[in-house]
């Protein structure tokens, strides 16, 4: 069942939970104990989800890495949300590098050759839409975390105090979720 | 800071465990659904299974109570089947790909009784690719020109006024066929004046008699070798304008026989005029083969037309030879996009049954109940991928009350660009039908006999044949058709033609009819043969005699009077071509070989009449 998990959450409360996850990812990533260098390598490596459509066996190999690798957790779920908008937004840009790739005569012996090797067809790259956004994600990979470790940077210089003092933060900051995280950051050394 | 994160080793260890277990207690499940779910759709009514168990590692994959409903009964299976065990290849599977190297069936059944309805809730869908098939078949059944036994026009005066010149197709292909010689005529003439070599055979001609007689030692050794120059050079503008008159004759040779075949068309279509005239004046083919194609024409069609549908069909279903392909991606909320297929030469296929064999029972009384053996071979949906031919062949191992012996075996070879499929199917002992020939006012039981066909087609090419034959036949008048006597009716009636059909064929219980098909799968032609058609045509000749022979001849005039004019026209314009444009180049490639040979021998002359010069 590809794509059973593509949608974004459904309901009458749909929008503004949607609204508040991310608020509350977006805290918990700039506020961690990490890095700005883990937090962006998370972010980066989270846009892979948000930006392919999710079902495929590239993204349980990139989760694999996210969770083995010493990046932000926090910083790997916030690139996925922020990211899944932007994949809806862009699929007809994925759609049509994918077909141009993929319809490319120089490239059909590669095609060819992946198509028919173990494993490779589960990633479903002969699909213009996933190929198409992991080329993209392969190509923004190193900006993306350019700009978030600077994004990250001027954060927690400029505005993270700031908004310690403001309600709304604090409350975000004690719930729950906020908790677990904290208690999980312990994974890091 | 550390690059890897062990502790998440365990999370991730017990996030493949949940994995692995949810895999090992809903996989069967799953399959269960999917194969439901894939069956419905495309049968178009429930396809029910009661369990599906794989074993991955062993690589086998066994189904039981496998119910596929009739879409046209829903209380009724269109079969089902008690087991179905398959070994299948763990390295396809890795591919995202089937492999079943051997299928055995157990406990197939057509036709069984269901508990529940199989119907689907109703919705407008698009007519499958072999219903499509059908309709195409169908609609060639119906469009399929059979001659007639119509004798109305016997007896009476000839109506030749009926016959239109503009219903004729010896006029306009005679037509035409003027209006191309008229065109190419001019083409050609352009062509011929483009090439234009009469200046440089005139060029040539004069050199070679300047040089004529020229003594080498007055003209030195500079004057020879200019000389010798300038012979060169003539002799390179003659091959050239040869060359170019070489190819000209080559196209005009080839259109002249073009035209020349579709002047010998002219004939054929003078035969099919004739055969339309005498439809138009209501008088019958009197040949065998026309008489046996009105009467079992439909007979054999109705039998032919399923099997072309199902040649389309599997063509539709399998594409031949090794094309990339493209189909929509999968459904989601997000873009689908388009999944590309790259099929590479001898690897899986997408989809393949290597090898399978069941038993089967049709229940009842009827013709086809018995038990039967099947086998079949190298199913798959990229043949050209798999490389080798789909094999089949299914035969009675019991019969219950229909024919002793059935076999049916076939090839279908979609492995290369053109397709080639063969189908052989034989039935002894069958209960053939029964069937009314309106034409003669007669009804035919043919009893129990023999049936054959043979279909084999390559590319868009079909050849094949449909045969019955039985030694007792049963005949019947139709209707009021009894009542007549050939005395009493006047001829050429209905009454009377079936007085006449009845006399010669009462009596015949041996009867045999042969259908023969070829042409294209588009628009194949049907020709039938019968013992039954030979015996009324002869009939029909030895009663008609002379009142055929007149009319027909009558019929004949008429067109040669219609068509004759226009068919002398453009045979009279095809001599013109072949005689102007052809002989004009021939006469010109002879004027350019004679002058060449001319200024061949002055070159010897100035090259080699120096003692011990070689003139560069």
């Amino acid at each position: 069942m590809p794509g059973a998990f593509d949608s974004a959450p459904r309901g009458p409360y749909a929008g503004n939970m949607l609204l508040l996850k991310l608020i509350q990812q977006l805290v918990k990533a700039l506020n961690s104990d990490g890095t700005p260098g883990q937090v962006a390598a998370g972010i980066a490596l989270g846009a892979v989800f948000g930006l392919t459509p999710l079902l495929n066996l590239h993204n349980l190999v990139l989760f694999g890495l996210a969770l083995i690798l010493n990046v932000s957790m926090a910083g790997v779920f916030l690139g996925w949300m922020v990211c899944v908008p932007v994949g809806f937004a862009l699929d007809p840009l994925f759609n049509a590098l994918g077909a141009w790739l993929l319809g490319s005569a120089a490239l059909r012996p590669l095609w060819t050759w992946a198509y028919n090797v173990p494993g490779l067809p589960f990633t479903n790259f002969n699909n213009t839409v996933v190929l198409g956004s992991f080329v993209v994600w392969v190509l923004a990979f190193v900006p993306l975390f350019f700009l978030a470790r600077w994004g990250v940077d001027r954060y927690r210089a400029k505005v993270l105090e700031r908004l310690r003092k403001v309600r709304f933060f604090q409350a975000v900051a004690a719930s729950g979720w906020y908790g677990t995280y904290k208690k999980l950051s312990g994974w890091r050394p | 800071m550390k690059l890897f994160r062990w502790k998440a080793l365990i999370p991730l260890a017990l996030f493949v465990a949940v994995v692995v277990l949810a895999w090992t207690l809903l996989v069967d499940r799953l399959i269960r659904l999917g194969i439901e779910a894939g069956g419905t759709a495309a049968v178009g009514a429930r396809v029910d299974l009661a369990s599906a168990s794989l074993k991955l590692f062993q690589g086998q994959l066994r189904l039981r109570g496998l119910q596929v409903t009739n879409p046209g009964k829903p209380m009724t299976n269109l079969f089902q089947v008690g087991e179905i065990v398959a070994d299948i290849s763990l390295r396809a599977l890795l591919q995202k790909k089937f492999d079943a190297e051997t299928v055995a069936v157990r406990g197939l059944e057509f036709g069984t009784p269901r508990k529940t309805s199989g119907a689907l809730p109703p919705k407008k869908r698009s007519p499958s690719s072999g219903a499509s098939s059908l309709l195409e078949a169908a609609a060639w059944a119906r469009r399929a020109a059979l001659p007639s036994l119509d004798l109305g026009g016997l007896g009476r005066a000839v109506n030749v006024g009926a016959i239109r010149p503009d219903s004729l197709r010896t006029i306009a292909a005679a037509r035409a066929l003027a209006a191309q010689g008229d065109s190419l005529k001019g083409a050609w003439a352009q062509r011929i004046a483009a090439v234009n070599p009469g200046p440089v055979v005139d060029s040539a001609k004069a050199l070679a008699a300047r040089l004529q007689g020229t003594d080498l030692r007055r003209l030195g050794l500079a004057g020879a070798r200019d000389a010798a120059n300038s012979v060169r050079a003539t002799l390179n503008a003659v091959k050239a304008s040869k060359d170019k008159l070489a190819a000209l004759q080559h196209d005009v040779q080839a259109q002249v026989d073009s035209l020349r075949g579709r002047a010998a068309a002219l004939d054929r279509a003078r035969a099919e005029d004739y055969a339309y005239a005498r439809s138009l004046v209501k008088l019958p083919s009197l040949d065998p083969r026309d008489v046996s194609s009105a009467m079992f024409g439909r007979i054999a069609l109705a039998q032919i037309a399923p099997q072309l549908a199902m040649v389309r069909a599997v063509e539709r279903r399998v594409p031949p030879g090794m094309l990339p392909q493209r189909q929509p991606g999968p459904k989601r909320e997000r873009m689908a996009g388009t999944d590309f297929i790259f099929p590479l030469a001898h690897a899986y296929p997408k989809l393949l049954l290597e090898f399978g064999e069941g038993t089967f029972t049709l229940p009842g009384r009827t013709t086809m109940a018995g038990s039967y053996v099947g086998r079949v071979t190298g199913v798959t949906d990229e043949p050209a991928v798999y490389g080798k031919p789909l094999t089949f062949l299914v035969q009675r191992s019991g019969a219950t009350a229909g024919p002793q012996a059935i076999r049916v075996a076939g090839v279908l070879d979609h492995t290369g660009a053109v397709p080639r499929d063969s189908v052989f199917a034989h039935l002894a002992g069958l209960r053939l039908p029964a069937a009314d020939i309106g034409a003669v006012g007669a009804r035919i039981d043919l009893a129990r006999g023999t049936m054959d066909l043979v279909l084999a087609r390559t590319g868009d090419q079909v050849r094949g044949s449909w045969s019955v034959g039985t030694d007792s036949a049963v005949w019947s008048r139709l209707g009021a058709a009894g009542a007549a006597t050939g005395a009493a009716t006047r001829i050429g009636t209905q009454a009377w033609l079936s007085a006449l059909v009845w006399r010669a064929v009462s009596s015949l219980r041996h009867v045999e009819i042969q259908a023969e098909i070829s042409g294209t799968l588009g628009s194949p032609r049907l020709d039938v043969s019968s013992n039954v058609g030979g015996e009324i045509s002869r009939a029909l000749q030895q009663a008609l005699k002379g009142e055929v022979s007149r009319a027909e001849a009558q019929v004949k005039a008429r067109v040669d009077s219609l068509v004759g004019q226009q068919v002398a026209a453009a045979r009279a314009k095809l001599a013109a071509l072949d005689a102007g444009p052809l002989k004009q180049i021939t006469g010109e490639q002879q004027q350019l070989a004679e002058v060449q040979t001319q200024l061949e021998q002055r070159l010897r002359s100035l090259t080699g009449g120096v003692p011990g010069i070689r003139l560069p």
